[in-house]
């Protein structure tokens, strides 16, 4: 530190000292000059002064809740129960095309012959056994329990079974459908 | 039931409750809002800061080391935005607004008492909304923050040697001002 009697204590010394940043090694000489120097002590109960003056500014009170707009513009991460359902809901749509090939396969043929029925047919064909492929290799690595499950599912015809017995599975498949695009989970947020 | 703490809290939104976020916002956006008004003197554009204040911890909030307190961490990245804005923004001119910029808890009733606290905080205020940008941020995290010299040289991307000079600078240019008022 560069001070002697003659020379007063440098002004960033000071401020060092009262943020109790000055290195200790240099804090005695400072403290030494301090006790003979009055016009450093003034300086050192000035500076003192404006701290407290700055730290003791009071807070002001927030006139608005941040937190509505805040979570408003928060990205949506998916509900927990809603990833349930999304995979849920992926799984009734591959059951659906796995029920429903066989009659729409059948409905498609009944079509009248044009070049968009040949052109839509094996492309739907293609389209749907790719889809319902998924499905398969699954079950295949599952075992011979889901191979059953698979088999049974392809012997029911949709297209004939009565509406008492479809109404209700029509009705769950809607419900984990609407829960799966979360129209069922929306929160106030 | 006691409330769960800051640390369960943000582990929560780490795991995708988002919802859990809400309740650190209601704890810390009063301080949050205090640090903005302090650097930037203007309701609306302090109100907006806090909130983006917010919204960028939140996309941070990985970086955050759960281990140390929350508030200390939330309160500095609110000053870097300010600082930020404030370097990019124009000079605007400052003005109080004496029936809406009131204190969060007066401490005393004696109308006299308020008012004169008022007028000082008041002029303090404009004190440091005078200095410039960097110089009010190093006053805000020494003074506000309680960060050391070396944490504000981090922070703001300085060498402590320069911390020291603004900081100097800064508490010199603060007197000057606040004895003016006086005189």
């Amino acid at each position: 530190m560069n001070m002697t009697e003659d020379r007063h204590i440098p002004e960033s010394d000071l401020n060092a000292y009262l943020d109790s940043e000055l290195p200790a090694t240099a804090r005695p000489d400072l403290e030494r000059h301090l006790a003979g120097c009055d016009r450093c002590r003034a300086r050192l109960k000035r500076l003192e002064t404006l701290f407290v003056t700055v730290e003791t500014l009071p807070d002001v009170a927030l006139q608005r809740d941040l937190t509505s707009g805040v979570m408003e513009a928060l990205p949506d991460a998916p509900h927990p129960t809603a990833r349930v359902l999304l995979v849920l809901e992926a799984l009734l749509a591959i059951v659906g095309l796995t029920l429903l090939r066989p009659s729409l396969s059948r409905q498609l043929t009944r079509l009248p012959q044009t070049d968009l029925r040949s052109t839509l047919i094996p492309w739907l064909n293609r389209a749907i056994l790719q889809m319902t492929g998924v499905w398969e290799s699954g079950a295949e690595a599952i075992g011979s329990l889901a191979q059953v499950a698979l088999d049974s599912l392809r012997a029911i015809d949709p297209l004939n079974v009565p509406f008492t017995t479809l109404g209700p599975w029509l009705a769950l498949a809607t419900l984990v459908w609407l829960a799966g695009n979360r129209y069922l989970l929306r929160t106030s947020r | 039931m006691d409330e769960p703490s800051d640390r369960i809290l943000v582990l929560r939104v780490r795991r995708g409750e988002v919802d859990a976020y809400g309740e650190v916002v209601r704890r810390y956006q009063s301080s949050v809002y205090n640090v903005c008004y302090r650097l930037l003197g203007e309701r609306r554009e302090s109100e907006d800061l806090a909130q983006d204040t917010f919204l960028r911890a939140f996309r941070r909030l990985d970086t955050y080391d759960v281990d140390r307190p929350f508030g200390p961490w939330i309160r500095r990245v609110a000053a870097n935005l300010c600082l930020n804005h404030l370097n990019r923004a124009r000079p605007t001119p400052y003005a109080f607004d004496e029936s809406r910029d009131l204190p969060a808890n007066a401490p005393s009733t004696d109308p006299a008492a308020v008012l004169e606290r008022r007028t000082r905080a008041e002029s303090v205020r404009a004190a440091i909304l005078q200095l410039p940008p960097h110089y009010r941020a190093a006053i805000e995290y020494r003074h506000f923050q309680d960060l050391s010299y070396a944490e504000i040289a981090e922070t703001m991307g300085l060498t402590i040697s320069q911390v020291k000079t603004y900081l100097y600078r800064a508490r010199r240019t603060l007197a000057d001002h606040l004895s003016d008022e006086h005189d």
